[in-house]
């Protein structure tokens, strides 16, 4: 058994002498959910196409399972299912007919397990209608069937949440999460959806310009957004409450109004708390501010644009 | 493989085009039963009318200079005969032309002191009036000399050109308007000349034209060399066909025909005499006359035709397709048919094959018998209906790649686990393999169909294939070929059209540019039949049928008759084509697994 799943090293796709994707390396163990995040024309596509086999890469290497896509690609994707962009199927067929086309491509799929992969996403009552008359979110899961149909180790999902309304964004997530942790399927989710990666993803790869920027588990993330947590204190005397929070702690404080603000993480706050009350500091009222996901991204990203790295 | 490849043909049969394409071929099998309508044989039409005893037919032989008659088919073995001399004495004069040019030539040479110019150009620079006088009237003489040389050119060119047998000796050239009226300008300077101080200045003005002329004659010198006819010429040669005199070559088929033709006529004067005297004949009898009848006629017949053809065969052979449309009447000529024309004979005349006991092979035009049969109409049906199929097999192939790429749906199958070629090889064999399913049953249908409204007939068939080998075919061997040469060429568009679907990435544009490509390719087959070098284009080259007789098809009649029986192009033979379409099939295969390959599915 091969130590990841997926393994990523120095993938380059170069058009001309434009790279789309530059030098980007990550792997993805068993079971885990990992998310590639940028926005729009950043080369996630990219970068999920080569891993499929749509395209190839102008240098670098990718494993499936351990097993070179370059050298013994039949073997490798085998190992992976996938739904690229729109979930298209033969729309002429119904979707029974299109998972029966899928299944036939594989050594011993039988028709239970065919059954077994409709339950699953929840399609028993229309799967043997045209897929011409389908929803979106119905072409969704029966494309999510057929990428699961030969039990791979992991999904390739790009943009899975692609005009789903609400509850089928939640539904999709729970669904996701549920085969990851039940069935220790790796996924792989591309998406510019920050706040449904944030809820989604066990680790997240950042990519702006066909570069990954970064490479970050959620707790990690979490825990750094944790650390830019801003604290504000409603006070009395805000001048002297401020000047006892930067001795004690030689933090940068601010204020506004009557208000103190400073970065802290919760665990600390009680302490802050009982120390301005000891010194005779009246509380009026706590809050706390946390940056989202979105924010951290986008300035990432200014800074990114700043340093002129990215194009 | 093979999974993915019966996975592909399942997904062809749940399209709902193959809905339309099968309604289609039973359209067209109903709509073919009214349609079929060929020309009637009228060959062999054995009407010697209706006469009550066989005297009365025995006098009609006799005396009658109708198309069945003795006199007429005895007509024919002379024209054979005749054929043979005036070729050979065609060669004759040919050589004998080009040495009188030759002589015209001389005279006019331009060194030397005898010929003209020399003594011109001593007349000039001649500063004594007695030398110039003197070499003036040389010049004279000189003249006449060259007058009567051209005029005795002009001659028997005239009388050579007029000559239907030598006339593809002569070349067009020859003939063109502006070459005669330079003849005849030289002959008004001579005419004008006499009397003139200084005429002599217009004649040297002439020598820069008269090289052009001698151009032009060189092409008479090439054909000096026609003795390639020499050995077909000795093979029916014969000095003298006269009944007493000794015949030069025994084998020769004039001579074997003649023999057999003198001994048929002694038995039907034999069946006569015996027969003579009763007022009725029976009914019998009558038949029997009348088949002796039909022997006689088809022996000179077959005799002529096998001597003509044989003859031009061999002269044309050793000219290319371009060089054979350079001669006067030979225009049009198809090589290939010609050679097929002379086997076909050939064969039926060494055999001995003399009554009309062969059908000829299918073609849309013409049943193969003297009644329309089963057969014929199949082959017509079975034609039609692979119009369509082949139209319907383009579609699907352009939009194997193209079109799954268009919908989105070649992404899904490209991460399965099968590489690329092996995707496309799937599909490819897919495609054609629709192809085969679908002229397999229409030809199937279309039997069923000949033989219900129709009935079958078994005559064998005499067919000749590639103008070379003359054999005999039970018609079902032949309309099972018919049904294989019918799926080589769908299987060219099939690929053809893969090949154009691998390389645009909309479904549409594949789609046109293919049926487009199809088009235009019946179309260069029905309009450049006789252009010589679109014989080499790919397109021509696909139609396999045209080799098992193509000769026999009259391909005249309503554009979509020559659409369905493509001829073959002169120079054209059966492995030339072989080659031609596996060579570029070969390379089409190559180059779209190549790009398949390498390129990025969007």
């Amino acid at each position: 058994m091969a130590k990841f799943v997926l393994e990523v090293n120095k993938l380059t796709k170069k058009y001309g002498e434009r790279a789309a994707v530059d030098n980007v390396s990550f792997e993805i163990i068993e079971g885990e959910i990992f998310g590639l995040i940028g926005p729009n024309g950043a080369g996630k596509t990219t970068i999920i196409k080569m891993i499929t086999g749509l395209a190839t890469p102008t240098n670098g290497e990718i494993y499936i399972d351990g097993i070179s896509l370059k050298k013994h690609f039949e073997k490798a994707i085998s190992r992976l299912g996938g739904i690229i962009e729109n979930p298209d199927l033969y729309s002429y067929m119904t979707g029974m007919e299109n998972l029966k086309f899928f299944a036939s491509l594989y050594p011993n799929i039988t028709q239970e397990k065919i059954d077994s992969v409709v339950k699953l996403v929840g399609m028993e009552k229309r799967i043997n209608d045209r897929v011409r008359n389908y929803s979106l979110g119905m072409k969704q899961r029966v494309g999510i069937a057929q990428a699961l149909l030969h039990d791979p180790k992991i999904l390739i999902l790009d943009e899975p949440t692609n005009g789903l309304d609400p509850n089928g964004i939640r539904d999709m997530r729970k669904f996701l999460i549920g085969l990851s942790r039940k069935k220790h399927i790796s996924i792989l989710v591309s998406s510019h959806i920050l706040s449904e990666m944030e809820q989604l993803c066990d680790t997240v790869a950042i990519i702006d310009g066909g570069k990954i920027l970064q490479i970050k588990t959620l707790e990690q993330i979490k825990r750094g957004l944790q650390e830019g947590q801003k604290v504000c204190i409603k006070v009395d005397y805000p001048n002297y409450a401020g000047k006892l929070v930067i001795l004690k702690y030689k933090i940068p404080v601010s204020l506004a109004g009557k208000t103190i603000m400073f970065n802290m993480e919760d665990s600390k706050i009680p302490e802050v708390t009982t120390m301005l009350m000891k010194e005779g500091i009246s509380i009026y009222g706590i809050n706390t501010i946390t940056k989202t996901l979105e924010e951290v991204f986008t300035e990432m990203l200014e800074q990114q644009h700043n340093k002129g790295q990215i194009r | 493989m093979f999974k993915l490849f019966k996975a592909e043909l399942k997904k062809i049969f749940l399209k709902p085009s193959i809905f339309v394409v099968t309604g289609l071929i039973i359209a067209m099998l109903a709509v073919s039963t009214f349609v079929y309508k060929p020309d009637t044989r009228t060959d062999y039409a054995k009407s010697y009318g209706s006469y009550e005893t066989v005297n009365e037919y025995y006098e009609r032989f006799i005396n009658t200079e109708e198309s069945i008659g003795k006199k007429r088919s005895d007509e024919r073995v002379n024209l054979a005969i005749n054929y043979v001399n005036q070729y050979a004495n065609g060669e004759n004069a040919v050589e004998t032309l080009i040495n009188d040019w030759r002589a015209v030539e001389a005279l006019f040479n331009t060194t030397g002191n005898s010929d003209y110019v020399g003594l011109y150009s001593n007349w000039e620079s001649a500063t004594n009036a007695a030398q110039k006088a003197s070499l003036k009237n040389d010049l004279a003489t000189k003249r006449q000399q060259l007058l009567t040389a051209i005029q005795n050119f002009k001659a028997k060119y005239e009388e050579l050109s007029s000559k239907d047998q030598t006339s593809f000796l002569v070349t067009k050239s020859l003939d063109d308007v502006i070459i005669k009226e330079h003849f005849f300008k030289i002959q008004s300077i001579f005419d004008n000349a006499s009397g003139k101080t200084d005429p002599d200045g217009f004649i040297i003005n002439e020598l820069t034209t008269y090289k052009a002329f001698a151009l032009v004659f060189n092409d008479l010198n090439q054909l000096l060399p026609f003795i390639p006819a020499e050995s077909v010429i000795n093979e029916f040669k014969t000095t003298k066909i006269v009944d007493e005199v000794e015949v030069e070559n025994e084998e020769s088929p004039i001579v074997i025909a003649k023999n057999k033709l003198d001994a048929l006529f002694d038995t039907i004067y034999e069946f006569n005499e015996s027969k003579k005297l009763e007022s009725e004949s029976k009914p019998q009898d009558k038949a029997q006359i009348v088949e002796y009848f039909n022997e006689y006629y088809s022996i000179s017949n077959y005799l002529y035709i096998v001597v003509s053809n044989g003859i031009k065969v061999s002269a044309l052979s050793k000219y290319t397709a371009m060089n054979i449309s350079v001669y006067k009447n030979y225009d049009g000529a198809n090589f290939y048919e010609l050679k097929e024309t002379y086997t076909k004979y050939r064969f039926l005349l060494d055999n001995g094959l003399y009554e009309y006991n062969f059908a000829e092979p299918f073609s849309v035009t013409q049943p193969s018998n003297l009644e329309i049969n089963g057969f014929d109409y199949s082959y017509f049906a079975l034609r039609l209906c692979t119009f369509f199929i082949t139209i319907y097999v383009v579609v699907l192939a352009a939009g194997t790649i193209a079109g799954e790429q268009s919908a989105g749906t070649l992404k899904l199958l490209a991460i399965r686990p099968f590489g690329r070629s092996k995707l496309l090889r799937a599909k490819i064999l897919a495609t054609l393999a629709i192809g085969a399913i679908l002229i397999f049953v229409s030809s199937l249908a279309s039997m069923v169909v000949g033989l219900v409204t129709y009935g079958l007939n078994f005559t064998n068939i005499l067919v000749v294939f590639n103008a070379s080998s003359a054999f005999v075919l039970n018609p079902l061997v032949l309309y099972f070929i018919a049904m294989l040469t019918m799926f080589v060429e769908v299987m060219f568009y099939a690929i053809l059209s893969v090949f154009i679907s691998t390389v645009f990435k909309s479904n549409i544009a594949a789609v046109a540019i293919s049926i487009l490509l199809f088009f235009v390719s019946l179309i260069i087959n029905v309009v450049a039949v006789n252009v010589p070098l679109l014989g080499l284009i790919p397109f021509v080259n696909v139609n396999f049928f045209k080799y098992f007789g193509s000769s026999f098809l009259q391909n005249t009649g309503t554009i979509f008759q020559m659409i369905l029986t493509p001829s073959v192009f002169s120079g054209s033979t059966f492995w030339s084509s072989f080659i031609l379409y596996s060579l570029t099939f070969t390379i089409i295969l190559v180059i779209t697994h190549v790009i398949f390959k390498k390129r990025d599915i969007k």
